[in-house]
This record gives C-alpha cells, sequence and structure tokens, in this order.
C-alpha cells in the first residue's frame, strides 16, 4: 500500500500497482525505496485525486500505453485510439469543463499517459464538428486577433 | 504557507463583511489553506446561495464573486458581469487589492446603486496594464461625459457615479456617438482581459497540442461544406493560432477527396498549398482519394484534378513518408503511372516508406 497526500492535507491509502499507473509517483517511490512515508502530491486536491483514484482503479489491468502515438501507428490503430472511447469513460468524462480541465492538468503532474489522452479526447469531442464561433462560445474564449492577424484569417477563408 | 492562509481568510472577511450583495462565489485558494477559507464561509450574510473552490494554486489567490441579480438595476450586459479578484502572493497583499476593486467598482459606497465591472485586478503585468487602461477610460469616459451631457447630467465627479451615468449614455447612443464609441472599445479591452481568465487557458501548450492532434488526420478536403477542423481551430483566438501554426506535426497528414462537390465548391489547391507550408520540414503521409458520384462519367478535368495535387506534392517528394492514391474509374492509372514516372524522373523519395494504389471502381463504379 501507499500513502498519498493531496494538497488539501487528504490521505489517501491506495494500492501499488494502482499508485504506479502515476510515473511521478513510481519515480517517487522507486527513488525513496521501501518506506511507509506519504508522498504529497502538491498540485492535486483531493475533488480532483478523487476522479483521478476512480479512473486508476477502473483502468487498472489495462495494458500499458504504447509510446508511439502518432509516429508508426497505422491508420487502423490510429483512427480506433481516437475514436473508441468505452461507456465507462464517456460516463467518466462527463464533468463541467472546469473539472474536466482540472483532471488533466493532475493527469499531466502525476504522469498518467492513459488518462491525459483520454481526457485530451473528451476536449478534442467538444471541439469536434463545431465552427471557430462555436468553439469561441464553448470555451470563452474571445477573439483576440489584431485587425491584420483578421484579415489574414479572413483571407484563409475566403481562399477555401 | 502561513502568509498565504492569512491572505486567503482576510480576503473571504473581507468579502464576507464588505460585500453584501454577493450571491456566488467561487475561490481559487493557495495550496494548503481550503480549510481555513471554509470556515469563513458561514459569515455571509445573506448566505451565498453557492460557493465552488477551484483548483489550488500555487501562484496565485484569486476570487469571483457574482452579485444578487435583484441588486443591480442595470441592463442585461451588467447583470451577467462578475467581479473577479486575483492577487500575487508574492508582490501583493489581496485586501488591499479587493479594496481597490471596491473602490473602482463602488460595491460598498453608502447609498450608491451598486455597480460593477470596473474593479478587475489581477496578477500578470499584463492584466494590470489593461486595468490601468480602462481606468484611463474611465477618466476619459468621465470628461467626455461632462462635456457631451452637460445639459442632462448633474456634475459628477465619482467613477462609481460614472459607471451608472455610463448605463444612461448607452441607452441613447446616437445623442453621444463618441462615448458610445468609447464604450465599445471598453468593453472589447474587458472581453480581452476575460480571455485569459477561460479555464481551457490553464493547459500548458504541450496539451493543448495533444488535443489538436486528435485533428490532424482529419480530410482536409471533403465532400461537405465543413471547414477543416484544424483550419477552425487555428482561427480560434491568438495563442491557438501560435501553437497550430508552430506545429508542423499537425499538418503533415493530408487527406484529400476529389468529388464533383470539392472539385467545384472548394480550393482545395489552396488548401493543400497552406498544409503544405504549414508542415514545413516534417515527413508527410497522404492520401489522394477520387469518389466520382455514382453513375458519374468520366472527365478530363478528373484527371486533371487528381494530377495537379500529385504535382503540387511531387514537388516535397523529399517529404513524402505513406503515400496512399486511391482512384475511381474516371482517372485513368495509366495516366497516373505515366505522371509518377515522370515526375520520379526529377524527385527523390529518401523517406518513403510505403506507397499504395487502390482502383475503387468496384465500389463506385
Amino acid at each position: 500500500m501507499v500513502i498519498l497526500i493531496t494538497s488539501d492535507n487528504v490521505k489517501y491509502v491506495v494500492e501499488k500497482d494502482v499508485a504506479e499507473l502515476s510515473v511521478l509517483v513510481k519515480n517517487m517511490l522507486e527513488d525513496i525505496g521501501p518506506s511507509d512515508e506519504p508522498i504529497p502530491l502538491h498540485n492535486v486536491t483531493s475533488t480532483v485525486f478523487n476522479k483521478v483514484l476512480e479512473y486508476c482503479i477502473y483502468h487498472r489491468n489495462d495494458p500499458p500505453p504504447s509510446d508511439d502515438d502518432e509516429g508508426c501507428a497505422s491508420p487502423l490503430h490510429k483512427y480506433l485510439a481516437s475514436h473508441i472511447c468505452s461507456e465507462w469513460d464517456q460516463r467518466f468524462f462527463d464533468v463541467d469543463q472546469a473539472l474536466l480541465f482540472d483532471i488533466i492538468l493532475a493527469a499531466n503532474y502525476l504522469d498518467i499517459k492513459t488518462l491525459l489522452d483520454d481526457a485530451c479526447k473528451a476536449v478534442a469531442h467538444l471541439i469536434q464538428g463545431k465552427s471557430t464561433e462555436e468553439i469561441r462560445g464553448i470555451f470563452n474564449i474571445v477573439n483576440d486577433f489584431t485587425p491584420e492577424e483578421e484579415a489574414r484569417v479572413k483571407k484563409e477563408n475566403v481562399s477555401s | 504557507m502561513l502568509r498565504d492562509v492569512r491572505e486567503s481568510e482576510s480576503l473571504i472577511i473581507h468579502l464576507s463583511k464588505s460585500v453584501t450583495q454577493v450571491s456566488r462565489l467561487t475561490f481559487r485558494p493557495h495550496i494548503h489553506d481550503r480549510l481555513s477559507v471554509e470556515r469563513n464561509i458561514e459569515n455571509f450574510h445573506p448566505p451565498l446561495q453557492s460557493f465552488k473552490f477551484l483548483r489550488p494554486s500555487i501562484h496565485s489567490l484569486t476570487a469571483r464573486f457574482e452579485f444578487a441579480m435583484d441588486t443591480l438595476p442595470f441592463g442585461e450586459r451588467f447583470h451577467r458581469r462578475t467581479t473577479r479578484v486575483f492577487a500575487d502572493h508574492k508582490h501583493i497583499d489581496a485586501s488591499k487589492l479587493f479594496n481597490m476593486a471596491l473602490t473602482s467598482s463602488n460595491l460598498d459606497g453608502e447609498g450608491e446603486t451598486p455597480s460593477f465591472q470596473a474593479g478587475i485586478i489581477v496578477d500578470h503585468e499584463f492584466l494590470f496594464g489593461c486595468l490601468r487602461q480602462i481606468r484611463v477610460d474611465l477618466s476619459r469616459l468621465q470628461t467626455i461625459s461632462k462635456t457631451e451631457q452637460s445639459n442632462s447630467f448633474e456634475s459628477e465627479t465619482t467613477e462609481g457615479e460614472l459607471l451608472g451615468r455610463r448605463d444612461r449614455i448607452e441607452k441613447s447612443p446616437t445623442t453621444c456617438p463618441s462615448s458610445q464609441n468609447d464604450m465599445t472599445e471598453l468593453y472589447a479591452r474587458i472581453d480581452k482581459i476575460e480571455t485569459h481568465l477561460s479555464p481551457i487557458r490553464l493547459l500548458p501548450v504541450d496539451v493543448l497540442r495533444k488535443v489538436f492532434t486528435h485533428f490532424r488526420d482529419r480530410q482536409i478536403v471533403a465532400p461537405s461544406k465543413q471547414c477543416p477542423p484544424l483550419l477552425s481551430i487555428s482561427q480560434v483566438c491568438s495563442s491557438w493560432r501560435t501553437i497550430t501554426i508552430n506545429s508542423p506535426s499537425l499538418w503533415n497528414s493530408i487527406t484529400i477527396t476529389l468529388t464533383e462537390y470539392s472539385m467545384r465548391r472548394i480550393n482545395w489547391g489552396y488548401l493543400l498549398d497552406l498544409w503544405l507550408k504549414r508542415s514545413k520540414d516534417s515527413p508527410l503521409t497522404f492520401e489522394i482519394k477520387d469518389l466520382p458520384d455514382p453513375g458519374g462519367v468520366a472527365r478530363d478535368s478528373d484527371n486533371q484534378a487528381f494530377l495537379l495535387a500529385l504535382r503540387l506534392l511531387v514537388a516535397h517528394s523529399q517529404r513524402w513518408k505513406d503515400v496512399r492514391l486511391s482512384t475511381s474509374v474516371r482517372v485513368r492509372p495509366n495516366v497516373i503511372a505515366e505522371s509518377l514516372n515522370k515526375a520520379c524522373n526529377h524527385a527523390s523519395f529518401p523517406l518513403l516508406e510505403s506507397i499504395t494504389f487502390k482502383q475503387l471502381a468496384a465500389v463506385y463504379g
């Protein structure tokens, strides 16, 4: 068992194979060796960690992710990787944007590749099929182009 | 850490005492000080309708509060606004910042109608610059209002009253065109600040690029009106544009589907050229598909379109990695073979790993 402490001082006792889905935790465990010392997770709150843990427990027996996500992978492999998402995953990522981005940041910090990939897929799904204006609306992004940039963008649209 | 806790606590206490109209509060505390903030939430009178913690931040302390709708007699546009207070604990005391926000937005003015929006104080230098500019704009607006609206308004001097006046000016734009322009400019600047507060901006560039990678294999020319997703993404805002345009690997997978529709309605040559330019020197994976309408008749122009696409790509032969050419009966294989043969005489393919020809006649003929 591994003891993890989130940034808001909530303590979690987690099975080692689940905790080691995080490369950050795995490396820390290797560095400190056998010890009961709790591992602090400075950039993750308990609210977000609950979700991360839920994901890691569900996916603990998945095969390890491939390092190559764009290089040698076949078109079919890439298609499957970018489209297939289980029903469980779809439900898991059906959260408000703020939490979704927090999960991404936590996955990035904890270095959990599969969670990061799947969460990015969930954000891509929000963008999918949307126009530029719709994307701005979804993410509350304001068009901040200078008039010169705006003119270039318009030219692209007219030309295409 | 102790200092962080004190700052968070003091900001919450200050909010609860000073602003009775707050209905919703979102708070991004410093790391480890969530409990101390929670202890003080109950001090709000009337109680908050909602309270939410965001991810704690190492660098900044952020509060975003929203006011009860019935306290705001202004236009709908104002009702939707929220005021946010940021403090960088390395440089600035949060309570002082909050006082500044209150002063500028006149939230706690005695006997005054509550108004807000100008009280945006942020932790980055750029946003401070924007705030300073807003203040300059407000003073300028005040001067203009005094000049142009002197018959309608009494002599008023405070910023809070000025904000109230802004509402009246807005309602009669035709009588005060220059003030209206200033207001538009002011809103544009506020919107620009809000861009920097959008939660998606929390994502590091690498992560955003990872999100965009999901669109790299999509067709750039498809038999539909839809704009290629990468093109839409690159036009969202300046930071997304910088990320996409400076990521050649997003643009080096090219799929073109030539149909009656796409040849007639889409400037596919322009799009292909754009993708080739933005992919810079990275290895190319591409597919040209020729899909005629069922029962369509072969024409020379079909051959021409296919060959033109091929010619544009042959100019980048040094970058070819994986190539797939799928043709229907209307593009004659011997013409393609001849064209490729010619191209091979003058080109080199040092990175080429595979080239596949596919005849789609059985499906579409």
